[in-house]
C-alpha cells in the first residue's frame, strides 16, 4: 500500500498533475520525489515533486556548461546525495562547502552518480523537456535517522570540486538497515 | 511521441546500459522506461 505522508505546505507549494507534468513557465526548475523501500509491500512516499532551490553557483555552473565557457566540461549534475541535518535549509547562496559540512558520507547513503539519468524531449503538444534523475539507496551499515534532504551535485563528494546546484527538503524519514530510499529528481527545462 | 535517451539499469539483471534510444509513450506513471540489457534481450 501506498501512503502519502507529505506536509500540506508542501503540497500546496507544487503543482501536480496526472504525469507530473509541470506547467509553470519556469526555467530549469528541479522537482523532487522521495520514495522509501520502494516496490516492497512496506513501500512509502516520502513526497512527490517538491520545488527545488537551485543555487547561485549552480546557475552560474550551468549557464557555463551550456552557453558561455563549454570548453571545461565537468560532467552533468547527476550526482545524488543526502542529508539528515536538520538545520540545513536549501538557500540560494549555498554551495558545496555549505552542504558538505551537513551531508551523510556512510551508512550507505554517501553522494552517488546515478542509476538512471534519462532526458525525454517531451511531446509536440507542450514542449516540455525534462531529465530524470533516479538513485536508489541502501541504508547499509548502521540505522540513519531524519533523513531530510536531498540535493543534486555533479561530482563525487571525494572529488572536492564539485557544484552544488539543486537542493530540497522533504518529509524527515528514518532508515533501518536494508530500508531503501529512492530518490528522483525530475529537472525541467522548456 | 515522446522521445528518451540516457542510461539506465537493465530491467532484469541491473547491468548498466550505457545508452539507449527509446520512442514512445510510458504508463503507470513511469519516468524512465524499462528496458532490458543486450544479453538479457537474447534470453527472452
Amino acid at each position: 500500500m501506498i501512503t502519502e505522508n507529505t506536509t500540506r505546505d508542501e503540497q500546496l507549494n507544487t503543482k501536480l498533475s496526472k504525469n507530473s507534468t509541470i506547467k509553470e513557465s519556469q526555467f530549469g526548475s528541479g522537482y523532487l520525489t522521495v520514495i522509501k523501500n520502494a516496490g516492497k509491500s512496506n513501500e512509502e512516499v516520502i513526497c512527490k515533486d517538491v520545488h527545488n532551490v537551485l543555487t547561485a553557483e549552480g546557475t552560474a555552473w550551468v549557464h557555463d556548461q551550456c552557453y558561455i565557457d563549454n570548453s571545461g566540461q565537468t560532467g552533468g549534475a547527476r550526482y545524488i546525495g543526502l542529508s539528515n541535518d536538520g538545520s540545513f535549509t536549501p538557500d540560494r547562496d549555498d554551495d558545496r562547502a555549505s552542504w558538505e559540512a551537513v551531508e551523510e558520507n556512510s551508512n550507505g547513503l554517501v553522494r552517488a552518480n546515478a542509476d538512471s539519468a534519462v532526458f525525454n524531449a517531451g511531446v509536440s503538444s507542450t514542449y516540455i523537456a525534462t531529465s530524470t534523475i533516479v538513485k536508489t539507496f541502501t541504508c547499509d551499515t548502521g540505522a540513519v535517522a531524519g533523513i531530510r534532504v536531498s540535493s543534486l551535485l555533479n561530482n563525487t563528494r571525494a572529488s572536492g570540486t564539485s557544484i552544488l546546484v539543486h537542493s530540497a527538503t522533504f518529509t524527515s524519514v528514518d532508515l533501518e538497515v536494508d530500508d531503501t530510499l529512492q530518490v528522483t529528481w525530475v529537472i525541467t527545462l522548456y | 511521441m515522446a522521445k528518451f535517451h540516457g542510461d539506465t539499469l537493465c530491467v532484469i539483471c541491473g547491468t548498466k546500459i550505457e545508452h539507449f534510444e527509446w520512442e514512445g509513450e510510458l504508463k503507470n506513471g513511469r519516468l524512465i522506461p524499462a528496458i532490458p540489457c543486450e544479453e538479457c534481450k537474447k534470453t527472452l
